[in-house]
């Protein structure tokens, strides 16, 4: 048979996508073995640690109960119950009741935003971002490749451009007491309209309207003080999906400088005797002093 | 003429008989906690937020109905309720001086239980002495038949860090 020893090989996503093969360039194929460079992807998970940071290591809401100082607890909403009972045990009484102050803030929507620049097709990706690489141990830039005129290679890592999206969040703000629920209502308040999130990660728009502060008293249970606010992130998303890296190649170098120098002698025999400095052909006077 | 049953004799039989029931064979105990309302400031919204002071504890024999706790799931998580009733007989209070009131705190097995309602309508024979309608010619002394016989008090659990008896937090 003619197809004997020969395994078909199936198409790909973007052959798939496009009907078309594509032509592979294995030069543009640069491993990410033993890079710490990840894959770059922000997901909603990235957006919900932004609120929980900033409450926690920004607004850092505090109240004053029996002359003691207490640090509020902020959690996201509807736990599991084995983690609501038995390992947040540090807002909890030893009967297990929740014990006031205490935040907890949970995602409800997430809304597209239209008409902002996309990537526009998800099966083929083109619209990409570059970002560029810091030098390293392996790709120094340091004053002795200065010295030599020597440029490290720079690598870049492409992004596809993200979807742009508006996150609601509801919150909720328990207190025992309407005097610790101002506090907080005034330190979220304060908070709103700017970048939430870690500096050292990502900061996303927090949009906060309106707050309705209540205060509860019904029959059989506890009085209780409470705000509830929407928390409006922007935000954006880059799922961590292949379809993302299908056209463009995630990860390229800038173009390396190798230089060929002509030098010529007027005698093959008096070669080692040739006059140490070279002539530099883009600069045969070499005016330029700064040059070695 | 007067009423038949319910003179003070007989009214004292009961309540020997009713402590001795209860403090040597039922033996079911709780300690009652009275806000002090001269040193407990509140702020513009009602509310102590500075902190609460409490006479008490003082300990009562008492017969206490326990409910089932409930443990309900919100946003929050897994939340704790509980309501306990506790009978107090009238005659223990009267003769501590202390007067149960809607928000008082009873403490049982090491929880802390808010007041939510209290009621004195148990009367024996049907008549409080306390309004004897004196006024009937036809049946006088009737001030000395009856008794107002105890007082039962609603509860429900309060987590020990607001009332500030204890130290909760770690």
């Amino acid at each position: 048979m003619a197809t004997k020893g020969r395994t078909p090989t199936p198409k790909s996503q973007y052959e798939i996508s496009t009907g078309q093969a594509k032509e592979l360039n294995r030069g543009n194929k640069n491993s990410f073995k033993g890079d710490t460079t990840k894959p770059f992807s922000i997901e909603f998970k990235d957006i919900d640690e932004s609120i929980m940071y900033y409450f926690q290591n920004v607004i850092k809401p505090f109240v004053i109960q029996n002359g003691q100082r207490i640090a509020v607890p902020v959690i996201y909403g509807s736990p599991e119950r084995w983690k609501s009972i038995q390992r947040d045990g540090y807002y909890r009484d030893k009967e297990g009741k929740i014990m006031a102050p205490i935040i907890m803030f949970k995602r409800n929507s997430v809304t597209p935003v239209k008409g902002q620049y996309n990537k526009l097709d998800a099966n083929n990706p083109i619209n990409v971002a570059y970002f560029q690489k810091r030098y390293n141990k392996q790709n120094a830039y340091d004053k002795f490749n200065i010295l030599n005129n020597r440029v490290p290679i720079n690598e870049f890592y492409a992004v596809v451009v993200p979807n742009h999206v508006t996150v609601s969040y509801s919150c909720i703000v328990m207190t025992y007491y309407m005097e610790q629920l101002n506090k907080i209502v005034e330190s979220v308040t304060y908070a709103s309209d700017s970048y939430w999130g870690n500096p050292e990660r990502f900061k996303f728009k927090a949009n906060i309207d309106s707050i309705a502060t209540v205060t509860e008293l019904t029959d059989g249970t506890d009085r209780i003080a409470k705000a509830t606010f929407d928390i409006s992130m922007n935000g954006y998303i880059i799922p961590d999906i292949p379809q993302k890296d299908l056209t463009v190649d995630k990860k390229v170098f800038s173009t390396g400088q190798f230089i060929v120098e002509t030098e010529t002698v007027v005698d093959i025999n008096g070669i080692n005797n040739r006059p140490q400095k070279s002539i530099n052909i883009k600069n045969p006077q070499n005016t330029d002093t700064g040059n070695f | 003429m007067c009423a038949l049953f319910g003179r003070q004799r007989d009214i004292n039989l009961f309540t020997t008989i009713t402590r001795e029931l209860m403090g040597d064979i039922i033996t079911q105990q709780c300690a009652f906690y009275k806000y002090k309302l001269e040193q407990t400031a509140i702020n513009i919204y009602g509310e102590a937020s500075e902190g609460r002071f409490f006479d008490g504890p003082t300990l009562f024999n008492c017969l206490i109905e326990r409910q089932d706790q409930q443990f309900t799931v919100d946003d929050f998580g897994v939340e704790y309720a509980r309501n306990v009733v506790f009978r107090f007989l009238r005659e223990d209070l009267i003769d501590a001086n202390l007067v149960p009131e809607v928000g008082d705190v009873i403490l049982y097995n090491g929880g802390y239980y808010e007041v939510d309602s209290t009621n004195s309508n148990q009367y024996l024979l049907g008549k409080d002495p306390d309004y004897p309608n004196e006024t009937n010619p036809l049946n006088p002394e009737l001030s000395q038949f009856g008794s107002n016989y105890s007082i039962i008090c609603s509860t429900h659990y309060t987590p020990a860090d607001k009332l500030g008896i204890e130290l909760t937090r770690l």
